[in-house]
This record gives structure tokens, sequence and C-alpha cells, in this order.
């Protein structure tokens, strides 16, 4: 006979029953912790472990029907077998309580054969409820691992992404430094310089010049863009303006021509023309220093805009969801794969309802779906996103042209822990989600058709929410 | 040993569940008479207060620690009391619980002289 062991509670108000029942379990070799009442069993149980427990019905302070519906309410006590003591007349009251979660019953004269086998089948209930609990906790680690390693694999393309915006910004405010310190020393000079009336008055057409200046060199081609430099310097250099090269490039970007610098010339000395032209240039670099920083820091506001709408942060589980939005951000999040060689053609039905769905949820499953994509296809390839309304069903699919899944891997694609990357690459786990957030959570279809040159992933989500009643 | 308060085979019973160990009989006889005039008392007190609900668990205790000793008399003395607090018929308590006192004496000198000998 197997000897299984275990912690056991007895719970009965009645000291002679305590002491009876806890002999009669430590001779079969278990230990035996005993409380007096409901209250007293309750409080032992949040302290310790216990196996089983050997419940008595009419105690003071709570009795064991109060002791059942309380354990039934905690997720780790409900685990723990109860078995009733009860006198064979007041077999109704073990059955409520059977109903209320007990899982047996003891007579109060039983023998030791039938506590030994009422007890012994309780512990292994027990052990098998620890072992699904042990399964269940580590697969929900593993969930978490596989949704903390895209996670990884997103910031880090995000990393990337927000890198060059950051860095534009960054060497823009360092250059805005220098550009600004210079720009007041020349203002400084031309105070100095004691300007006319109609000296100063000239230089306002030329602020207005800085503030229109749309880069005007990119419309003119290099050949072109070299002549109006050299025009320039050439003319500087003739009306006595020093290192007129330094200034060339800036002034054929404010779109500057030699006849602009003869008007100027009539206005100014040769010396006050190197003053204003001076400060014309560093006036005109620090608005397009100023344009640069404000570019990059609104293209970095702009991705944790999208990261904040990707990840639905702040918001409710579910809710009306735009699925193009959903893929688009989701695109947004991938830009730094796809971007090195993938085309995303996208065919999006206008008319598309919201969707009531786990919108965060959703992004994941795109995400494992394009991100996989992208692996397949080694970085090169097309994407085509597709979504249309079907007979209450809104589809969404997901092809690409890279090489296909084998019709071996096909079958499995959707099972958990299966992965055709290299081990420590993959959890094998992304599709297994994928699969359990559109069919569980959201009642929705997921299939894949592929052969070599189009893997299509189809999504059908009802357009009757079901998320909301699950 | 035998007598006419206590039930051989039930003790045999008691014994057996409970390792056979003459030391341990007597712990169990000792808590029990250590506890049950107390317990007679609470069972006075609530049935003057007109608790059927604490009468009814007493009375139970009694009765289900009068069965582990064979103490038959005295287990259906309480049972019918304990019967009697769940439906609120608490009309000849008292008499019945004098009747139950009396027994106990009874039962508890069969007793001390079951551990004793």
């Amino acid at each position: 006979m197997s000897t299984e062991t275990g912690h056991i509670l007895v719970v009965d108000d009645n000291r002679m029953n305590r002491v009876k029942i806890s002999r009669s379990l430590e001779m079969q070799g278990h230990t035996v912790n005993t409380a007096d009442d409901g209250q007293q069993a309750l409080d032992m149980l949040q302290d310790e472990s216990f196996d089983v427990v050997l419940l008595d019905i009419i105690m003071p302070v709570m009795d064991g029907y109060g002791v059942l519906e309380a354990m039934q309410q905690d997720a780790e006590l409900r685990r723990i077998p109860v078995i009733v003591i009860s006198a064979l007349d007041e077999l109704d009251s073990a059955v409520r309580c059977i109903e209320m979660g007990a899982e047996d019953y003891l007579p109060k004269n039983y023998n030791p054969v039938f506590l030994r086998a009422r007890i012994e089948s309780s512990l292994r209930r027990k052990k098998l409820r620890d072992l699904e609990q042990a399964y269940l906790q580590q697969e929900v680690m593993l969930r978490q691992s596989e949704k903390l390693a895209t996670l990884g694999r997103l910031s880090a393309g995000m990393a990337h992404e927000l890198n060059n915006p950051a860095s534009a910004a960054l060497s823009g405010s360092q250059a805005l430094h220098t550009t600004f310190e210079r720009l007041l020393m020349h203002s400084t000079a031309i105070s100095a310089a004691g300007f006319s009336p109609e000296q100063t008055a000239a230089m306002e057409p030329l602020i207005a010049t800085i503030k229109n200046a749309d880069d005007q060199s990119d419309l003119l081609d290099p050949i072109e863009r070299s002549d109006r430099e050299s025009e320039l310097e050439i003319w500087l250099e003739d009306a006595g303006v020093e290192d007129a090269w330094e200034f060339t490039d800036a002034m054929v970007k404010l779109g500057l021509q030699e006849e602009d610098l003869q008007n100027l010339s009539s206005t100014y000395n040769p010396e006050q023309l190197t003053l204003v032209i001076r400060w014309l240039v560093d006036a005109s670099s620090t608005v397009e220093l100023i344009k640069v920083i404000s570019e990059g820091t609104g293209r970095i506001s702009g991705i944790v805009g999208a990261l904040k709408t990707y990840t639905y942060l702040d918001q409710a589980p579910v809710q009306n969801v735009d699925i193009h939005e959903g893929l688009n951000n989701t695109l947004l999040m991938l830009n730094s794969r796809l971007k090195k060689g993938i085309t995303v053609h996208r065919h999006y039905d206008e008319s598309l309802p919201l969707v009531e769905a786990y919108g965060s949820e959703l992004n994941q499953v795109w995400t494992n779906i394009i991100d996989n994509a992208i692996s397949a296809m080694d970085g090169q390839g097309e994407i085509m996103l597709t979504t249309a309304q079907e007979n209450g069903w809104v589809v969404i699919e997901i092809a690409d042209n890279g090489p296909g899944i084998p019709e071996d891997v096909q079958r499995k694609i959707f099972d958990p822990f299966f992965t055709t990357k290299p081990p420590g690459e993959g959890t094998g786990l992304g599709l297994n989600i994928s699969h359990n957030i559109i069919v569980e959570k959201h009642q929705g279809e997921i299939s894949v058709d592929s052969r070599a040159g189009e893997t299509r992933f189809q999504i059908k989500l009802p357009l009757e929410s079901a998320a909301s009643n699950s | 040993m035998s007598n006419n308060y206590l039930d051989q085979a039930a003790l045999d019973e008691l014994n057996e569940v409970t390792g056979g160990d003459p030391e341990f009989m007597a712990e169990l006889v000792n808590t029990f008479l250590e506890d049950a005039p107390v317990q007679l008392q609470d069972l006075r007190a609530a049935l003057s207060g007109g608790d059927a609900g604490e009468v009814r668990r007493i009375a139970h205790g009694l009765k289900s620690n009068g069965m582990d000793f064979g103490a038959a008399a005295f287990a259906d003395m309480c049972k019918t009391l304990e019967f009697n607090a769940a439906n609120g018929q608490l009309g000849d308590a008292d008499a019945l619980l004098t009747d139950i006192e009396n027994e106990f004496t009874r039962v508890r000198d069969a007793l001390e002289a079951y551990v004793g000998g």
C-alpha cells in the first residue's frame, strides 16, 4: 500500500473529536494541525499550506459552510480538498457541503481503513492539482517571456528609429549654440557700426528672406548651383568682402543672386556689407537649425505617440478598434526591420467598421505574423495587407512573397512550443498565442495558406463582438 | 471490562482507530471528562438564554463523544436535545438536560473505572 502522507488541518469545535481524529491521522503518518472554529481555520490556511482539510459543519464563530464559501472564493485555497466530518444522520448537510465544493465526507464513527482511503484519494487529488497549477504557472511565465521577447525586438527597432531624429536634434542644438553666439556678436558689431536709418531699414527685407527661405538650392541642379556660388564669390571679392567663399553656399540656399548684392552694395560700404552678410548667413543658419531640431523632436514625439497607440496604453482592454490603425502602427513599430528592403502594399477596405476587440492583443498578432514574414523573406520582398468585410466578418489578410512554409510545418504552426528558429531565438509561442488571441478571446478564425512565393495568413473577426462577452 | 453504560464494541473500535494505546485512551477519556462538565454548564446557560443554536451545537458535540465511548443512552439523549433545538422545540429541554446530567455522572464513573482498571 502506498504511504502518501500530507499536512492536514482538522477543524472541529469539540476537543475530544480533534484529539481523536488527529491521533488517527498521525498514526497514518500525516502531519496534523487543528483549529477550534471556522475563522481560526481560515487564518491558519492563509499562513500555512495544507494538503487536506477535515471540516466539522456545526461550529461557533464560523461554521463549516462559511469556511467552504471563503475557500471557494480564494484561488489558492480552492485547490485544497475538503472532507466534511459528518454523522450518518446529517448526510443532508454533507450533501450541501459537497455542493459547495467539499470533496467527500467522513462519518463520525469512521474506521481506519475508511479514513485512510478517504485521505489518500484527497491527497492524490491535491497532488494533481498542484502539478496542474505548477504547469499553468510555467506556461503563464513562458507566455509572458514570449511577450517580453516581442517587446524586446520591438524596442530594439524603436531605439534605432528614435536614434536618428534624436541625434539630429542633439547635434542641431549643439550647432545652434555656436551659431547663436556668433549672431549675438554680429548684432553688437552692427550696433557699433552706427547704421543710418536707411541702412537699418534695408535689413528688413533680408529678415523676410530668411523667414521665407525654404532651401532654394534644392531646385537647382549641382552645376547651376556651383555657377551661382562662384558668381557671388567673384562679385563679393570684387566688392572687397573678405573670405567670401565662406558664405556663398548659404547665400545660394537663401535664393540670393548677384542683383540682390548690387542693391545691397548701393546701401552699404564694403566693410558694412561684410557685417551684414555675416549676420545674414548666421541668422539663416540659426533658423535652419531650429527647423532641424523641431523636425527631430517632432519625429520622436510621433514615434512615442504611435507606440502609445500601439500598446493601447491607459486604455480599456476591450474597445472599438480601428483595424487599419492597428496594422499601420504595427508597421511603424517594425519600420526599422521593414525599411531595409521590404515594400508594403496596403489594400484596405476604407468602409471597414470599428471592431470591438482587445486592441493591444490584436497588435500582438499583427506583430507576430509580420515579424515572421520579414524573417522568412530575410528582409527582402513584399508584404501585402488586405482588409475586407464578408458576411458578418472582418477579414484581414497578411501575405508575403517569401519562400513559403513547408506542408509538414504548416500543420504544426499554431502548436505551442513549435518553432523552426534555432534554439534560443524563438519560444515557439508567437503563433500559438496569436491563435489563442484570435480564436479564444475574439471567437475569430486564423488560418494559413502557403506555397513557394506566397504565404497568406487570414484572420477573421466577428463583426458582432464576442470580445465583450468573454 | 464491560458495564451497563458503555458498549464494549464501541470502545474496541475507538481503541483500534486511535492505535490501541491504553495511554492514549486514558488521555482521550480525560479530555472528555474535563470538557463535558463545562459543556453541560454551557448547555444550561444557553438553554436559559434561549439560544437554540448554541444548545444544538453543544448537544451535537456531546452526542458524538458519547457515541465514541459507546455511551448509548447518553448519546441518544443528547441527540434528542440536538434535534429538538434544531427544530426550535425547547419545551421539555430543561428536564431532558437534567436527565443528561444525571446520565453523565454514570458515564463518568464507568469511564473512570474503564481507564483505571
